[in-house]
């Protein structure tokens, strides 16, 4: 190479020879390379493009990974065909590993998520995507998931890479989070209907203690007779408060349960309405209020339960006078909606309802806010008893307001017969033939026994009372009753149940008229009463003057 | 990649073409980066070039096997192919010391 001297040609052979020795030594050295294990990439170039291709070995953890990973890999031909899946996402598609390769991608994507599948391979191939789509498995169940998509380029064609996520526990988690907050909501609503409750409760017992102190005071220092009268009004109003706000509980309870049932029978709605707008005039010119009926002349023939309907509108209307200020309106209105329904309608002009409420006007213990010493009395039961009695009748009933201070307006929509097959009102009790009866009372509540006999003795009837279930089949034995009223839930090995059941296996008293007086009430009460050989079941506090009409008329008959 | 001064005339350029992260690509660099600190401190500027995210980039020096060294400067143009995990056939193959044992 150096040195001497040669001819241009030979110099010329010469660098050539270098070259190419240079070459060859390179050519040399990359066989070694490869066959020495010093590489482990090599180029390959076809049609002008080249492509890199690892050795096998070198990807092995990665594979590794991808076939353990807790997440489904998928690879995509351009097509959508599947060229790839590990062995998760066979199991999240509850397949075998070898049905997928060759199945189109989109046919295991829920139809609905398809075009969010769509989108996100669209996206992906200007780079990566990512969002959630829903997959459906071999038994067609949906599967939620997080799919990320990257489009793998670099070979002649484009390829896309998946990486799916399974949702199912995230999405349950998210379900549990929602209804904790719903039940925190509802906890907090209960508390807030606990703390009314004991207030409601409260204001009819001040009362009450005051008129009973009243009384004592008269009788010990003697005096007026006045006062006595006042005394005793203001006790009847307040336990007839009381017994309301129980009756609503019940109701509600009883409605949340489905356990009402509605004596349905034809009825005129036009007199329904007017017959509780008659009611509750006293309370809503009390208020000095002033009220528009605005009904029909013709009967609105409708098939319901007169008493319910009346229920719901007797509902709005102490609503309606609970939130309008003294001097406002308060306007019923009865008709024809363009579908044909009955449409009644309450509306005031009082202080409105904030948009935010209107929502869950309807559902039980709400109540506008207020602080609990200026509530405006009642439990916010009304309307939810409303709004489930209108739907017992295949109605509904919804509120409407422009907001706050411009006044409510509540529509009760209820489905109404196309002809007027007017009904008949069903016939007063006649209380006739009023004659003394010998009664048995069976009650263990001192108090409560006490105050029954003294009822009934002011009435002329002959009265005994027993204070458990023995001492009542003792007495019935002694001296036979005519009717037997009977509480059920009486101390010692004898039930009410057992009273009855007993008295009619008696001789003597086997025809006496047995009444169960329960604190329970509903038809499943009134079910197991007649089952145990009870005539008819009361419900307790029972109504005193109920009580009396069924005295009579079992006079009358008698 | 770039170290040390550039634009010096007495700085060697390398070029190291790699697979993205294959066992021998990580090495070789690893190596390269240890040797070039013991032997051209100062002087020497390395460019890394991965082929898995350019495969056209084989063309210019004819890259066959990866991992390859290729010195672009002082001229002439050396290969060196493998992880460079020797350092003596590094230094014959820079032609930093003559070769043993060679005509």
């Amino acid at each position: 190479m150096t040195g001497e001297a040669a001819d241009p040609p030979s110099r010329e052979l010469l660098r050539e020879n270098e070259t190419l020795r240079r070459q060859l030594a390179e050519c040399q050295e990359t066989m070694e390379a490869i066959r020495g294990g010093e590489v482990d990439a090599l180029v390959v170039t076809r049609g002008g493009t080249n492509r890199v291709f690892t050795l096998e070995g070198v990807d092995r953890p990665y594979r590794l990974f991808v076939e353990e990973m807790q997440q489904g890999a998928v690879t995509l031909d351009p097509d959508g065909a599947v060229l790839y899946c590990n062995a998760w996402f066979a199991h999240l598609l509850q397949r075998h590993g070898d049905e997928l390769p060759g199945s189109n991608f989109e046919d295991h994507v829920a139809p609905a998520s398809r075009p969010a599948w769509r989108g996100l391979r669209g996206q992906a191939e200007r780079g990566r995507a990512a969002g959630e789509v829903a997959l459906q498995r071999r038994d067609g169940s949906l599967l939620p998931t997080f799919v990320a998509v990257s489009a793998l380029r670099g070979g002649q064609e484009e390829n896309f890479a998946l990486v799916v996520a399974d949702l199912t526990e995230q999405k349950q988690f998210e379900r549990l989070v929602v209804a904790e907050r719903e039940l925190q909501e509802a906890s907090r609503g209960k508390d807030h209907f606990l703390a009314l409750l004991g207030h409601e409760l409260r204001n009819p017992l001040a009362a009450i203690r005051n008129a009973v102190a009243l009384q004592k005071q008269v009788r010990q220092a003697g005096g007026g007779e006045a006062v006595l009268v006042q005394a005793g009004a203001i006790l009847e109003r307040q336990v007839l408060q009381m017994v309301r706000l129980v009756d609503d509980l019940l109701e509600v309870s009883r409605l949340v349960n489905g356990k009402v049932a509605l004596r349905l029978g034809d009825l005129d709605l036009a007199a329904v309405v007017r017959s509780v707008v008659t009611d509750q005039h006293p309370l809503l010119e009390a208020r000095g209020l002033e009220v528009e009926l605005r009904v029909p002349d013709r009967p609105m023939p409708a098939f319901g339960d007169a008493a319910r309907i009346g229920q719901i509108l007797a509902n709005l209307l102490t609503n309606a006078t609970k939130f309008t200020e003294p001097g406002g309106r308060v306007t019923i209105a009865l008709e024809r909606d363009a579908q044909g329904s009955a449409a009644l309608t309450v509306r005031d002009t009082g202080q409105g309802i904030d948009p935010d409420l209107l929502d869950h006007l309807f559902e039980p213990f709400v109540q506008a806010p207020a602080a609990l010493e200026h509530t405006r009395g009642g439990l916010g039961l009304g309307l939810a008893l409303s709004r489930s009695l209108a739907e017992l009748h295949g109605g509904r009933i919804r509120a409407h307001s422009p907001g706050l201070g411009q006044g409510a307006e509540f529509t009760v929509v209820l489905p109404i017969l196309a002809d007027g097959a007017g009904g008949e009102a069903p016939a007063e009790v006649a209380s006739v033939g009023a004659r003394p009866l010998r009664i048995l009372v069976v009650e263990d509540n001192l108090d409560a026994a006490e105050t029954l006999r003294m009822l009934l003795d002011c009435h002329g009837h002959d009265v005994r009372v027993a204070h458990s279930g023995r001492m009542g089949l003792a007495s019935a034995e002694a001296r036979p009753p005519e009717v037997v009223l009977c509480d059920i839930g009486l101390p010692g090995d004898l039930d009410g149940y057992g009273v009855a059941a007993a008295l009619r296996r008696m001789p003597k008293a086997r025809d006496a008229h047995l009444v169960a007086m329960t604190g329970f009430t509903g038809e499943e009460a009134s079910r197991r009463a007649l089952a145990a050989g009870f005539d008819r079941h009361l419900a307790k506090p029972a109504d005193p003057d109920a009580l009396l009409r069924m005295l009579a008329e079992l006079g009358g008959r008698g | 990649m770039t170290t040390a001064a550039s634009g010096d005339p007495d700085t060697w350029e390398l070029r190291l073409y790699v697979a993205g992260k294959t066992p021998k690509s990580v090495r070789a660099f690893a190596n390269l980066k240890q040797f070039c600190e013991e032997h051209l401190q100062g002087q020497y500027r390395i460019e890394v070039i991965d082929l898995l995210e350019q495969p056209q980039l084989a063309d210019g020096d004819q890259i066959v096997a990866l991992p390859t060294l290729v010195r672009k400067l002082p001229e002439p143009m050396r290969k060196i192919i493998g992880d460079l995990s020797n350092t003596e056939r590094i230094l014959v193959g820079l032609d930093l010391r003559p070769a043993t044992g060679r005509p």
